[in-house]
């Protein structure tokens, strides 16, 4: 009867613990929201906002550069430097070494090339299936349409019906050329009977 | 007589003033009467006749009850009173007549015009009264007092009776009434005018008062008047109706004027200054009531005198006469018209019988219309006045005929006449239209007159054609015509009437002819309303109608006398009828009988045959005997006669029926045929029996082959022949028929033929008869065997067997011709046989031939086969004999050459042709050799033509076979030339195509390496393709094993190791540059080589993430269908379906007290077979499995 008494009283101090710490948790949450909101005003976030990215920038430079580093390192220690041509009379011997050399790479490249290959048809395919799971659908590219260019469309119709109504005119001054035209037949026909 | 005509001289006498009114009353009277008497004929009939008498005085009643007819009389009562007064002021004074006429005809003018108004406002006056009911009272009021009147006179009229008697008194007093009665009116006649309207609207009163007490009223007459279809008729009605009333009203005034004139003499004695208008009315009252007086008192003389004449009539007539006289009395007490009956009838009986009474009665009925006719005529031109006087110029100019051969009193009607006539005569003058109406009358009269004289048949046919003229008429002409033609027929009757009347009346003149008038005008406007109230056209229906029933009568009656010859017509056709039926039977008889008559004639002649002459002799008697029987009992017993003549030929009827059964129908028939012939077959019997035997014997042997033909076609066979025969038969029968068209020859034709036969059978009956049936069955017996005799005969006698039996002698004949060639041939054997072939074929064509001709022989072929055979048989010896021919024809050659020596000229022939025919066979021989041989010849070429042709065939095919392989082989060669070249060329073209490939190569190579710039832009444009590239190589790696890859990377390397040259091959000049193109090369390469390998790296991060996040999917999805995540998670692969539960099938490994320890504590393990335990509780576990074994230990201690 005791032992069960006692693992009893365990188990309520042990629910009373995890409580505690939820509180605790929850008090602190609390805390830091209302801290945050009295604290960041927008002008701040603003400014975090902006030092933050100069620092993320700045970092990828560091990883960048430190990778072009190891880079010629590795290379350095892997190419053999070229011996002196003049001062050596054994060219063929070089020049077969560098052969055999230039060979082996070959064979490593080619296998290399090989798994690099296969790893990229594994993954084209997860990321096929994963997106199928998913169902998402693949936005295209849309075409930007401004707003603008149909005003000046709209604009360009508009004189088009303007320039109808020119046509118009220009049958009304036939009509003057016309009157014109006559009267000058008629000064004509004066001039013969005179 | 004597006595009537003296006490008519007296009352004359005694009453000269009255004279001149009293032919119209009589002449009223007799128009009554006939009325009366023309309605009921036409009504009932002649019963009607004796009961005229009894209807008269309902009739009377009736009429003075009716409605209408009551506003008619008051009318023509009116007129009446109007007359008295006109004689009165004639006799009295002149001037005074023609004052009054003027006044009248003044008053007349002015009627007309006050009567249109006067209509109108009478109309109105009666529709105020009958609207308003205080009318009513005053108007039942006055009736009340009118009827108190009216009660009065009776009483006073009981006392008058005895003053009655006393006539001087009487009569003294009624001069008086009279003449102060005329000074009154002349005085207030101005005052009268208005006085007369007071009085029309009384009677007005009156009148509706009466309607409405019998449920009539005055709207009635408007129905009336609105039924008329012509509107002026009714407008001339309406006045006459308003007159009509007023009529009416003064017979209502005579019934108060009775009660008024006892009041009134009993009143002026009292007060007669004290009321000035009842005084006036009381004048006018008191000069009727004298008036009536007299009427009384003339009744009550009429009835004594009457009385006295009917009591001696009485002693001398019987019982008819009593019951007359007691009838004539009841009535007359009712009224004073029945003692006018009586008188007539009293002079009947004395005069002449009763069927003259009848006559006389018919004739005084007639009269009486025409006298009512008058009153009318004068009702109706109050107005018009010409037409009274016309009327009364017609009546008087009638009596002068009449007057002449009677009294003096006549005379003076004459004279009174004559003076209207005057007056007459110029009002004549003053109208036109009269005399159209004077022409028509007088025609009307004239007839009248002279039907009436003639006998009494007569006079009532004509009667009814009269009556029935005058209506055509009627109906015709207007209505107004119609009117003025029944007044002057009125006219015309009234005369004839008024001699007598005058002669009888004589005595009481002054009396009855007041009183007649007024009750007289009753009756004749009945028959006026009657045809007024109709339309024309019922009217029109009426008259003809009544003409139709006279007509019809009569036809009835003539169709009895002619029914009487027309059944007797029909009888006399049925006679006919009966008659031709007669005849046609006996006509079918005597067809039926002809024929039996040959079959018992053959009968008879069959028997008389059998017996001989003996049986005739003794036949001729019983014949004669037979005969004188019937002669005796033919007129009494003929019946009897019949009865024994059935019976005799009952008996051969079945003897007939057995033999001939088609006949037995005709049998029946003749019985009833036979009592006729036999009556008349005893007459021509006697003188007959001498030729009957001479005739007899021709037509029995025609009827017997006749007959048997029959009989034999019928019971046998039928056939053609035997038609034909019964139709002979037939045909002569119908031109006997048509032959004999009269009866009566038919009848002595039939009558001589059949009696003799039935007189034979009667002699035969008893014994005969069935001797005659014996032969008749021998007959039958005997006649089927002579047939079947004729039946087989046709068979031999027939012409195709006659055929069939000539060929068999021939072919005997033929026979016997064969068998003496063989002997012949016997004797000269080689003769013989070289005759025979020629003969044999020559033969046996023949024999053929007959065959064909003959197909009988082959059926008794017998004989045929049997030589057949024979031939078969010479012919398989002739077939050896030929080869021996052939072998022994050489020898026999030289045989006959040798036997030529000593044989005869014909055996030289013969030998001769035998070597002609030899040597023809020795050429044909040769001739069918050498053909044969020819032919074998020829055929032996075909043959070997046809081998060598065979031959060639083969070389033939031999060379082209050969020229086909050496084909084949060129060919063969050829084709494989052109594949060796296409081989090379295509090797050529592979090789070229290396040489370029590599060439390329190398430049490739060169260019490469000369260019750095290019070199770069070249790889990007790779790397980017490579991506693509990579995948498409990286699928078709896949497909392949490793030993192909391994080939692949060593092929490359070669190809490598290729490209750079060895050091020998290099030259030692160009060495260091080729060093140093290696070198750079290979710095490339290992560039390339570090690239890839962090490209790897980095490939393998992304599969590392990309597995994870696919495994969060599938896990999701797992956890959403319900599947645990961790089997999904490590396989591409979809998660599996679990089909079976985890639990189910487990195998419980545990102990007792493992299981014991679950239910006794919670954490016992293991809790589930197949699951592990936590391993933290593993320790706690091993701590409680202790104290359960020390609980288990103290449990079992």
């Amino acid at each position: 009867m005791s032992d069960v008494d006692a693992d009893e009283a365990r188990k309520m101090a042990e629910r009373e613990r995890k409580k505690e710490e939820v509180r605790k948790r929850l008090e602190e949450a609390s805390r830091m929201k209302k801290a945050k909101k009295g604290f960041l005003t927008p002008e701040r976030k603003k400014k975090l906002r902006k030092l933050l990215m100069m620092k993320a920038a700045e970092d990828l430079k560091q990883q960048q550069m430190l990778k072009e580093q190891e880079r010629q390192r590795i290379l350095q220690e892997r190419i053999i430097p070229l011996p002196d041509l003049d001062n050596e009379d054994d060219l063929e011997a070089v020049y077969d070494e560098i052969r055999e050399r230039l060979i082996d790479l070959e064979s490593e490249n080619y296998d290399v090339s090989y798994i690099v290959r296969q790893k990229d048809f594994e993954i084209n395919e997860l990321t096929i299936a994963v997106n199928d799971l998913r169902g998402k659908f693949v936005k295209p590219t849309l075409k930007k349409v401004s707003k603008t260019e149909g005003k000046f469309d709209k604009l360009k119709k508009k004189e088009a019906t303007k320039v109808d109504f020119r046509a118009q005119l220009k049958v009304v001054d036939k009509n003057e050329f016309a009157l014109d035209e006559e009267d000058t037949e008629k000064k004509e026909k004066a001039a013969w009977a005179k | 007589m004597r006595s009537s005509f003296t006490s008519s001289y007296s009352s004359s006498s005694t009453l000269n003033p009255s004279s001149a009114s009293s032919p119209l009353s009589f002449s009223s009277s007799s128009s009554q009467l006939g009325f009366r008497r023309s309605s009921a004929t036409g009504s009932h009939g002649l019963a009607s006749r004796s009961g005229t008498d009894y209807g008269n005085p309902f009739q009377r009643d009736s009429s003075t009850r009716d409605t209408l007819p009551a506003r008619l009389y008051p009318t023509r009562s009116s007129s009446l009173a109007g007359r008295p007064e006109a004689p009165i002021s004639s006799r009295v004074t002149r001037d005074e007549q023609t004052v009054g006429l003027l006044e009248r005809y003044g008053n007349g003018a002015r009627k007309t015009s006050v009567g249109e108004s006067s209509t109108s406002q009478y109309f109105k006056q009666r529709r105020q009264q009958q609207s308003e009911p205080d009318s009513g009272p005053s108007s039942s009021a006055h009736g009340q007092r009118r009827q108190s009147l009216e009660a009065g006179p009776y009483g006073p009229s009981s006392p008058f009776s005895p003053f009655g008697r006393d006539q001087p008194s009487s009569s003294s007093a009624s001069h008086f009434g009279r003449d102060g009665g005329r000074q009154t009116m002349a005085d207030p006649q101005d005052l009268n005018q208005n006085e007369y309207m007071q009085r029309l609207l009384a009677a007005h009163n009156r009148v509706d008062d009466l309607l409405r007490s019998r449920g009539l009223g005055g709207e009635d007459e408007r129905k009336y008047l609105r039924a008329w279809e012509e509107i002026p008729i009714i407008r001339e009605e309406r006045y006459r109706r308003v007159r009509t009333p007023s009529s009416s009203s003064d017979s209502g005034l005579s019934t108060d004027n009775d009660s008024d004139r006892s009041n009134a003499e009993a009143a002026p004695p009292a007060d007669p200054p004290s009321v000035d208008s009842t005084d006036f009315f009381s004048f006018e009252r008191e000069e009727e009531d004298i008036q009536i007086v007299h009427n009384y008192i003339v009744t009550a003389k009429v009835k004594a005198y009457y009385s006295e004449k009917l009591k001696n009539v009485e002693f001398s007539l019987d019982k008819k006469a009593k019951s007359e006289k007691a009838s004539k009395l009841l009535n007359a007490p009712s009224t004073p018209y029945m003692s006018h009956l009586s008188v007539t009838k009293a002079k009947d009986f004395k005069a002449t019988n009763k069927n003259k009474k009848k006559n006389s009665i018919c004739d005084t009925r007639a009269t009486f219309p025409s006298e009512t006719k008058e009153t009318i005529s004068i009702t109706l031109p109050a107005a018009p006045t010409p037409k009274v006087l016309m009327n009364a110029r017609q009546d008087l100019k009638k009596t002068p005929e009449k007057i002449i051969p009677k009294l003096k009193e006549a005379m003076s009607k004459c004279t009174k006449t004559l003076r209207a006539v005057a007056n007459k005569e110029s009002i004549e003058k003053m109208l036109d239209e009269p005399p159209s109406s004077l022409s028509v009358s007088a025609s009307f009269s004239v007839g009248d007159m002279r039907e009436l004289k003639k006998p009494h048949l007569p006079k009532r046919r004509k009667t009814y054609d009269d009556n029935v003229k005058v209506q055509q008429k009627n109906v015709l002409a207007s209505l107004k015509r119609k009117k003025m033609n029944v007044i002057p027929s009125a006219a015309e009757i009234s005369i004839q009437h008024c001699s007598f009347y005058n002669q009888l009346a004589k005595d009481n003149f002054a009396e009855k002819n007041v009183r007649l008038n007024l009750r007289m005008t009753e009756r004749a406007p009945k028959n006026c309303s009657t045809q007024i109230v109709l339309p024309s056209p019922p009217r029109v229906i009426y008259v003809r109608k009544d003409i139709n029933a006279f007509y019809t009568k009569p036809p009835p009656r003539r169709t009895k006398t002619q029914e009487i010859p027309k059944p007797k017509i029909g009888r006399l056709n049925r006679a006919f009828t009966v008659e031709l039926e007669e005849k046609e039977k006996e006509i079918r008889k005597v067809n039926r009988l002809k024929i039996p008559e040959y079959f018992l004639q053959s009968n008879a002649e069959m028997l008389e045959d059998i017996m001989g002459i003996k049986n005739g002799l003794k036949r001729v008697p019983i014949i004669g005997g037979f005969l004188v029987q019937p002669k005796e009992k033919a007129p009494v017993q003929q019946q009897s006669s019949l009865r024994r003549a059935g019976a005799i030929r009952r008996k051969p009827t079945p003897i007939k029926e057995e033999p001939s059964a088609p006949y037995s129908d005709f049998c029946p028939p003749q019985t009833p045929s036979s009592p006729l012939p036999r009556i008349r077959i005893v007459s021509p019997l006697e003188p007959d029996p001498p030729p009957i035997p001479r005739r007899r014997p021709p037509p029995a042997s025609s009827s017997r082959h006749l007959n048997l033909h029959g009989s034999l076609a019928l019971s046998a066979k039928p056939r053609g022949a035997a038609k034909n025969y019964e139709s002979i038969q037939h045909q002569k029968t119908l031109a006997e028929l048509s032959e004999t068209d009269k009866l009566l020859i038919e009848r002595f034709s039939s009558q001589m033929h059949i009696p003799r036969p039935k007189a034979i059978i009667r002699a035969l009956s008893p014994f005969n008869a069935i001797r005659a049936l014996k032969s008749q069955f021998k007959e039958r017996c005997s006649s089927p065997p002579a047939r079947f005799i004729h039946r087989r005969a046709p068979r031999m006698r027939s012409p195709t067997p006659a055929r069939e039996m000539k060929p068999v002698r021939l072919a005997s004949v033929v026979i016997v011709k064969k068998q003496l060639p063989r002997r012949h041939w016997l004797d000269f054997q080689v003769d013989l046989k070289r005759i025979d072939f020629d003969k044999h074929r020559s033969r046996l064509k023949p024999k053929m031939r007959l065959m064909r001709w003959i197909p009988r022989w082959r059926r008794r072929g017998t004989d045929e086969e049997v030589e057949e055979v024979d031939e078969e048989e010479v012919e398989a010896d002739y077939a050896p004999s030929e080869t021996d021919t052939t072998r022994s024809d050489r020898p026999k050659t030289k045989s006959f050459t040798e036997d030529e020596e000593g044989l005869t000229e014909g055996e030289r022939a013969m030998a001769a042709a035998k070597r002609r025919h030899e040597e023809e066979q020795h050429a044909k021989l040769q001739d069918y050799e050498e053909r044969r041989r020819t032919e074998r010849e020829k055929e032996e070429e075909e043959l070997k033509k046809l081998k060598e042709k065979q031959e060639k065939r083969k070389l033939e095919r031999e060379q082209e076979e050969k020229e086909m392989e050496e084909r084949r082989r060129a060919a063969d060669d050829r084709r494989r030339q052109e594949e060796e070249e296409r081989k090379a060329k295509v090797d050529q073209d592979r090789r070229n195509r290396e040489e370029e490939k590599n060439k390329k190569n190398q430049l490739s190579g060169f260019q490469t390496g000369g260019q750095g710039g290019r070199n770069f832009t070249v790889a990007k444009k790779a790397a980017q393709n490579d991506k693509f590239g990579n995948i498409v190589q990286a699928k078709q790696e896949m497909g392949m094993t490793k030993e192909q890859q391994e080939d692949a990377k060593r092929a490359f390397l070669a190809a490598i190791r290729k490209e750079i040259p060895n050091a020998s091959e290099v030259p030692q000049s160009e060495l260091k540059a080729k060093i140093k193109e290696l070198h750079q090369r290979i710095c490339k390469l290992e560039t390339e080589k570090y690239d890839l390998e962090k490209r790897h790296e980095r490939q393998e991060y992304d599969m590392k993430e990309l597995n994870e996040r696919q495994r969060q999917v599938t896990r999701n999805s797992a956890l959403k269908k319900g599947i645990d995540p961790a089997e999904v998670g490590n396989t591409r692969y979809p998660a599996k379906v679990q089909i079976v539960s985890k639990y189910d099938r487990q195998v419980d490994r545990r102990n007792f007290r493992e299981r014991r320890s679950v239910f006794d504590k919670r954490n016992a393990h293991p809790c589930f077979p197949g699951v592990p335990p936590p391993p933290a509780l593993y320790e706690k576990v091993v701590l409680a499995v202790e104290e359960e074994v020390v609980a288990d230990e103290e449990e079992e201690e």
